[in-house]
């Protein structure tokens, strides 16, 4: 008998079958569930040695793996371990003769001092960044916010995976989370600052508008890391949801940008300018420049005929 | 409220009461937050338009408490003339009013003047926009004098003069009132003669306006007389006359942040129009084709003006940075102050002052040249990049509008004889106004590792060859002052080609010191300096 969690709650050794279960005193299993039949089910052996159920008189029925059999049906039990499922009361079945699953691997650890250097790189580039961002002489009142601020949220976010991780496994996971929130965010901020300079050094916008699309998957991925952590739930189901997720608000987000500035990327030209040590875009010359720009008039000019074929509609809807 | 006109100049038209006045000024800036990409200083004007129908009712108020002033100081002759010029001019004098199709409200107001016997009269275009633009939504009556009221037609239009040339419908009510004369093209006025502004300021009554004629409006491409008097709105489309009562101009625009500067449409303008278009049939549909081939026209000439000019350089010891000759441009300069810890810099901000009235939310056919040169040597390289990236980014070009297209832009590295310079080249197409299009350019100096130059082109309401055209132009205006200088040390810290920090750039030392002496510098002090609309 399993809990609402599906680990085990009550173990039934059954030592000769038939089996009966039910609410009312006289079954082999009395369960305590208001949507079960008096005499719900009956488990006896079947004519060629194996096991077939029977349903009692419910409305209810049972669920035996996936089969759903109504009062009065039976059929054979198939090879176990089999769950059923009787009202709200849900079972596992396991006789002798079935295989075992192999066992699983504890999940892998995530080592403590990986995640700390995580953490001091992540650290490290922020204050960088803060540092470039500030001019010279800043005051120490200047760095309140980043000192304060990145343990602050990194804490809260956390302590709110690790209260998901307490609801859904009784536990309460704080480190884990900290560890994957390490990676996460490093792999993102890095990302970023790798594609924008690559893509300032060899003059390749490309490369900028890249990130919009993968800061947002490495994001995603982190996010799904920690509801798996969180939740007992398969990898695949957990995965599979954040990566139709991501997929979703970035094509929303394409798609948005295309309505509504007539492009793909929320940038509309790579603002990001090399240093001479790191600038490998050679360049054309400007005449080749601005004959490269007449291929921006054939689209304009589609604007304006769709722009005209509207208005045009318009006047004769209001002419109506 | 004294304060708020000097910090936060305005040209204004004249055509109609406070409320479309406010109107007006809404949507031009409106249409400078759309296409003209203001920097910062001149968003910072935004505002006025929220106050304007308070100042356009202090306009109301304000030629009552003057009008004492004048007659103290002058004696009786001067009143004299004005009266008699008015008398002459009553009858002939209307006001054009742009009514609803569907109900008497009027829309827009401006005055006109009878110029033939068959009922021609001249207006500003702007006064007749509207119906010229939705001509199925509203509809042209005039107003004398004596009362008399009738159907306008709408014969032709000069957009770039702002001029309009109309019909009255029926012209048995109107009678034998004779036609106002032109001042002939061979009789020059001399500066500081005294005119006489007519028309109908603020829908308050026919009145008459003294001022005087100061010549033509120095460094404006389209010419434009300078009237020292108060036009207010209203007035538009009314003439203005010499003291025999010939016209010698149509009242156009006025200048809010100072006191008695208006602008009038030259005599010859009209007499053009009225020679061309008199026997013209009137206009019944929306004159898009008209407006897009008379700004054509206007771009082209614009153009070959503009790339003919040689540009000059900004007094950068190591770039030429183009910086448009003040021809028909006018310059402002800042700099940042000199004990900045930060990222310091120069800029010039050079724009036309005349611009083209489409509608209440387009003005087009313009040009603006600007650049910025930045020193980072007290940040060192990664903070210079940093604030230097970020100016390069906080570039606007504009989004989808009713009038224009959204951007599309092409950016590249060019290479500049050596010199290499991160280049977007972005366009937007007006999509009523086919085969115009607005360029802008946005360029940076790409040599340094602590010091560059960003400049930026914008051109409004140019063809799309001609965009190209004034694009090369101003990529070739930048260049290395000497030959080679990619040869010296870029990335040496004590680079002696460096701008001299604090120290202003030649050139630009000339316009930024006009600044300081013309007007005192309050709280935004570029925003006072920088006209923002006309």
């Amino acid at each position: 008998m399993l809990d609402r969690d599906g680990r085990v709650r009550r173990v039934v050794d059954v030592a000769a079958w038939p089996l009966t279960m039910g609410r009312a005193l006289d079954n082999t299993i009395v369960l305590d569930d208001p949507h079960v039949a008096a005499h719900h089910l009956r488990l006896a052996q079947a004519g060629d040695g194996g096991l077939a159920v029977r349903v009692g008189d419910s409305i209810n029925g049972l669920r035996l793996d996936r089969h759903k059999l109504k009062a009065g049906h039976s059929m054979p039990v198939p090879a176990g371990p089999n769950l059923l499922q009787i009202g709200q009361t849900r079972l596992r079945l396991r006789r002798s003769g079935d295989a075992i699953a192999a066992e699983m691997p504890l999940r892998a650890e995530a080592r403590m001092s990986v995640t700390l250097v995580c953490l001091l790189l992540l650290l490290v580039v922020w204050a960088a960044q803060h540092a470039i961002e500030m001019d010279p002489g800043s005051k120490f009142v200047d760095w309140a916010g980043l000192t304060l601020g990145v343990p602050l949220g990194l804490g809260v976010w956390c302590v709110g995976w690790g209260i998901a991780s307490k609801l859904f496994q009784h536990r309460f996971e704080f480190w884990p989370h900290v560890g994957i929130a390490a990676r996460g965010l490093l792999a993102g901020v890095l990302t970023g600052i790798v594609l924008t300079l690559v893509a300032a050094s060899l003059g390749l916008p490309a490369f900028a508008h890249a990130q919009e699309i993968v800061v947002p998957i490495i994001i995603g991925w982190m996010i799904a890391a920690h509801a798996h952590e969180a939740l007992p739930l398969s990898r695949r189901v957990v995965y599979g949801t954040v990566a139709t997720l991501t997929i979703g608000i970035v094509a929303a987000g394409i798609v948005l940008n295309q309505h509504r500035n007539d492009r793909s990327f929320s940038e509309l030209y790579m603002a990001t300018l090399p240093l001479p040590v790191i600038r490998f875009d050679r360049g054309t010359d400007p005449q080749a420049f601005v004959a490269q720009a007449q291929k921006l008039r054939a689209p304009l000019d589609e604007r304006v005929r769709e722009a005209r074929d509207e208005a045009e509609a318009g006047d004769d809807e209001s002419g109506e | 409220m004294l304060d708020q006109p000097r910090a936060q100049p305005h040209f204004s038209m004249l055509n109609d009461t406070a409320v479309v006045l406010a109107l007006f000024l809404a949507a031009s800036i409106g249409a400078q937050a759309v296409s003209a990409a203001p920097p910062p200083g001149e968003a910072r004007a935004m505002p006025v338009a929220a106050s304007a129908p308070a100042q356009g009712a202090s306009a109301a108020e304000r030629p009552a408490s003057e009008a004492i002033a004048p007659a103290a100081e002058l004696p009786a002759a001067p009143t004299g003339v004005a009266q008699r010029v008015y008398e002459e001019a009553r009858p002939k004098l209307l006001q054009v009013r742009t009514l609803l199709a569907g109900q008497d409200s009027q829309s827009s107001v401006g005055s006109g003047f009878l110029v033939s016997a068959q009922g021609h009269l001249v207006t500003n275009y702007h006064v007749v926009s509207q119906y010229a633009l939705q001509p199925q939504r509203h509809r042209l009556v005039y107003a004398s004098t004596d009362g008399q009221q009738g159907a306008l037609q709408l014969l032709a239009f000069d957009v770039v003069h702002d001029l309009a040339l109309l019909k009255v419908a029926d012209p048995a009510p109107l009678g034998e009132r004779g036609v106002m004369s032109f001042r002939p093209a061979g009789e020059p006025v001399a500066r500081g003669s005294r005119i006489f502004a007519l028309g109908n300021p603020l829908d308050v009554g026919f009145a008459v306006t003294e001022g005087a004629y100061n010549g033509l409006v120095e460094r404006s491409f389209v010419p434009t007389l300078f009237f020292g008097g108060s036009l207010s709105p209203g007035m538009s489309g009314g003439p203005t006359v010499d003291d025999r009562g010939r016209v010698l101009g149509v009242n156009v625009a006025t200048r809010r942040d100072g006191e008695q500067v208006s602008f009038l449409v030259p005599a010859e303008f009209v007499v053009a129009l009225l020679e061309r278009s008199r026997k013209a049939p009137p206009i019944t549909q929306a004159v898009y084709p008209q407006l897009a081939e008379q700004l054509l026209a206007h771009q082209a000439a614009l153009t070959d003006r503009f790339v003919a000019d040689k540009w000059r350089g900004a007094g950068h010891p190591r770039y030429l940075i183009p910086v448009p000759q003040e021809t028909f441009m006018r310059c402002w300069g800042q700099g940042s102050p000199q004990e900045a810890r930060g990222l310091q810099f120069e800029r010039s901000d050079c724009a036309m002052d005349s611009r083209v009235f489409v509608n209440g939310s387009l003005l087009t056919g313009h040009m603006s040249v600007r650049h910025e040169t930045y020193d980072g040597h007290k940040l060192g390289a990664l903070r210079f990049a940093e604030r230097y990236s970020g100016s390069f980014r906080n570039e606007f070009f504009g989004a989808d509008s009713a009038a224009l297209t959204a951007p599309k832009c092409h950016e590249g590295t060019v290479d500049r004889q050596g010199l290499p310079m991160r280049s977007v080249m972005c366009m937007r197409a007006y999509k009523k106004l086919p085969g115009l299009y607005t360029m802008s350019l946005l360029v940076a100096t790409l040599d340094q590792s602590d010091a560059g130059a960003l400049g930026r082109f914008d051109a409004y309401g140019v063809s799309f060859d001609n965009a190209s055209r004034l694009a090369a132009h101003y990529l070739d205006g930048f260049a290395w002052t000497q030959p080679n200088p990619s040869q010296a040390p870029v990335r040496d810290p004590a680079n002696p080609a460096r701008l001299p920090p604090g120290k202003p750039a030649p050139a630009a030392s000339g316009s930024l010191n006009q600044a300081q002496t013309q007007s005192p510098p309050p709280r935004h002090p570029i925003s006072a300096r920088r006209p923002v609309s006309r």
